[in-house]
């Protein structure tokens, strides 16, 4: 091994309590992941589903919607996590609440801009005349043609979950110890710094190169779906 | 035009009162007794809590309380903090100055190397250069900075011992704060060394800060300068014989130099309010990690969210 009194028997080296860092960064891996989907999701629907409310009602409900949007993207969105989190108590379940309620304006925001582009299109038009009902035309006639942004919109905001996940984690407020959340290992690993570099660099590592992994798939998601953004940042 | 922007200013009052009524509803909700926050763990014999409670006003029905609020937020009193007793304009025009250094400081940074970096990415399309930047911009892009941070102090600070691992200035000095920028209070006092001392404490937290914006510039940079150099007017001035820097600095630079900028200020907006949170525990470690760090150690989030209900007005002033 590179290390003084490493051994094979545990590749990344053991943690503070001696138990073995490379398996609870691998269970670590599950538990981003499933953080990452899950608050996607869950924001993920209602924002569509309000997204074209506002859509479809431009003259009462739609602004209203908006407003309560603009209101909570007023908030910076860790802040607002963090103060959501300290109301319901730490944990993987209030973390996962937490990160979809402050991601939820942007979808909102997203479909409702798709989906007023939409509007007007003739095809709109046709189906209306041809006597789609309102669940009709929102779901089925529209909505589709909307999705392209909000996938490439969902990819990326599944690696920023991620990383505001760990931040939630780092700050104590998310995953509770002894849980192996990456964020929750850093912030216990944050008193070896000056020990045991690797206890503080791994987790941190593996968040790193996750969000990059997922980072690279939007980029070519939004290539694909998306060509007119190609050159975008 | 004037009753669009009329219009646009007039969503203004709805939003605000919104904001007024979130952040309540959030600081209400948070678990936690206020008189306990102030006393701290001692047990207060119920009296002195009644009477605690009467002087904050926290024995009003809420609706009441929430009018209180908004009455003295329209006056411009946003009220004083439960933990310091000191009024929050006083303790945010205190911190504020040091959150504005760095965060100029950052974007300083980023934006110098970013546009130098964007800039010879672009002219050198497709080098190894050019991959290396777009590669580690795009990992820039995705970095967690609060582990940044501790990698970084890991390295330079404890390893190396190059700079100062928190705080803003060494003890050592005693600068009176005059503009509350630590550099130019630094420069204005006689003390040796301390402008020195004090750049070098915030060096560090800077490019931490940047990281990100400085992957956004450079990625936009060198989109942008792409997009510039196809154009005829450069092919011109390389036929007129200027000189390759002269061509790239002033007729191809110029252009796009200005589009990163609004995006710079719209980065310092974000980062000004971002930085309590994710950088906590660089730049001003005692007052930040008090309220950060005794979150999940103690499984009494309510103490250390005190500053929350202190400041209020403060989170929706900073945008």
């Amino acid at each position: 091994m590179w290390l003084e009194g490493g051994n094979w028997q545990f590749i990344l080296g053991t943690d503070e309590l001696g138990r073995d860092l490379l398996s609870r960064l691998i269970q670590g891996s599950r538990l981003s992941l499933l953080i990452g989907l899950s608050s996607v999701v869950i924001s993920l629907i209602p924002g569509i589903f309000l997204g074209l409310l506002a859509g479809f009602f431009p003259r009462i409900l739609g602004p209203s919607i908006m407003r309560l949007m603009d209101v909570m993207l007023a908030l910076p969105s860790l802040l607002l996590a963090v103060a959501i989190v300290a109301i319901l108590g730490p944990g993987l379940i209030n973390t996962v609440i937490a990160i979809a309620i402050v991601s939820l304006p942007s979808y909102v925001r997203l479909t409702r801009a798709a989906v007023m582009g939409e509007l007007n299109r003739d095809y709109v038009t046709a189906a209306r005349l041809a006597g789609a009902g309102l669940p009709r035309l929102m779901f089925v006639t529209v909505l589709p043609n909307c999705m392209a942004p909000l996938i490439v919109q969902a990819t990326l905001s599944f690696s920023s979950a991620i990383l505001d996940a760990a931040a939630l984690g780092f700050l104590g407020l998310g995953v509770q110890p002894p849980t192996p959340e990456w964020g929750t290992m850093l912030a216990s690993a944050r008193d070896y710094i000056e020990r045991a570099w690797w206890v503080v660099s791994l987790p941190g590592l593996t968040i790193l190169l996750s969000v990059l992994a997922i980072n690279l798939m939007g980029d070519g998601l939004r290539d694909a779906l998306d060509p007119k953004l190609k050159n975008a940042a | 035009m004037f009753s669009f922007i009329a219009r646009r200013l007039g969503l203004l009052i709805p939003t605000f009162f919104g904001i007024t009524l979130l952040t309540f509803a959030l600081i209400r909700l948070i678990p936690g007794d206020p008189v306990e926050v102030m006393m701290g763990e001692r047990r207060v014999d119920p009296e002195m809590h009644a009477q605690a409670m009467e002087r904050l006003g926290l024995n009003k029905p809420l609706p009441e309380q929430y009018l209180d609020y908004v009455g003295k937020l329209a006056q411009g009193d946003l009220g004083e903090s439960l933990r310091t007793r000191e009024s929050v304009w006083s303790e945010f025009l205190a911190l504020f100055p040091a959150t504005l250094e760095l965060a100029i400081a950052a974007l300083f940074f980023a934006g110098v190397i970013g546009l130098l970096a964007g800039v010879i990415a672009a002219l050198k399309r497709g080098s190894l250069f050019d991959h290396g930047v777009m590669g580690i911009s795009l990992a820039g892009y995705s970095m967690p900075i609060f582990w940044w941070g501790l990698i970084l102090i890991m390295f330079f600070s404890v390893s190396l011992g190059w700079t100062p691992v928190s705080g803003r200035i060494d003890l050592l000095y005693d600068i009176e704060p005059k503009t509350g920028f630590m550099l130019i209070d630094t420069l204005l006092s006689d003390e040796e060394g301390a402008f020195k001392d004090a750049l070098m404490h915030l060096i560090l937290p800077a490019i931490v800060l940047g990281t990100i914006p400085l992957a956004v510039i450079a990625r936009m940079t060198r989109s942008s300068m792409l997009e510039v150099l196809r154009e005829d007017y450069i092919r011109t001035a390389r036929a007129k014989g200027l000189s390759p820097a002269r061509v790239v600095f002033v007729h191809r630079y110029r252009p796009e130099s200005a589009l990163p900028l609004p995006l710079q200020g719209v980065l310092a907006g974000v980062f000004a309010q971002q930085r309590r949170g994710r950088r906590a525990d660089v730049h001003e470690p005692d007052r930040v990690l008090r309220a950060v760090r005794p979150l999940g150690r103690t499984a009494q989030p309510q103490r250390a969210i005190s500053r929350l209900p202190a400041d209020p007005a403060g989170v929706a002033r900073r945008r």
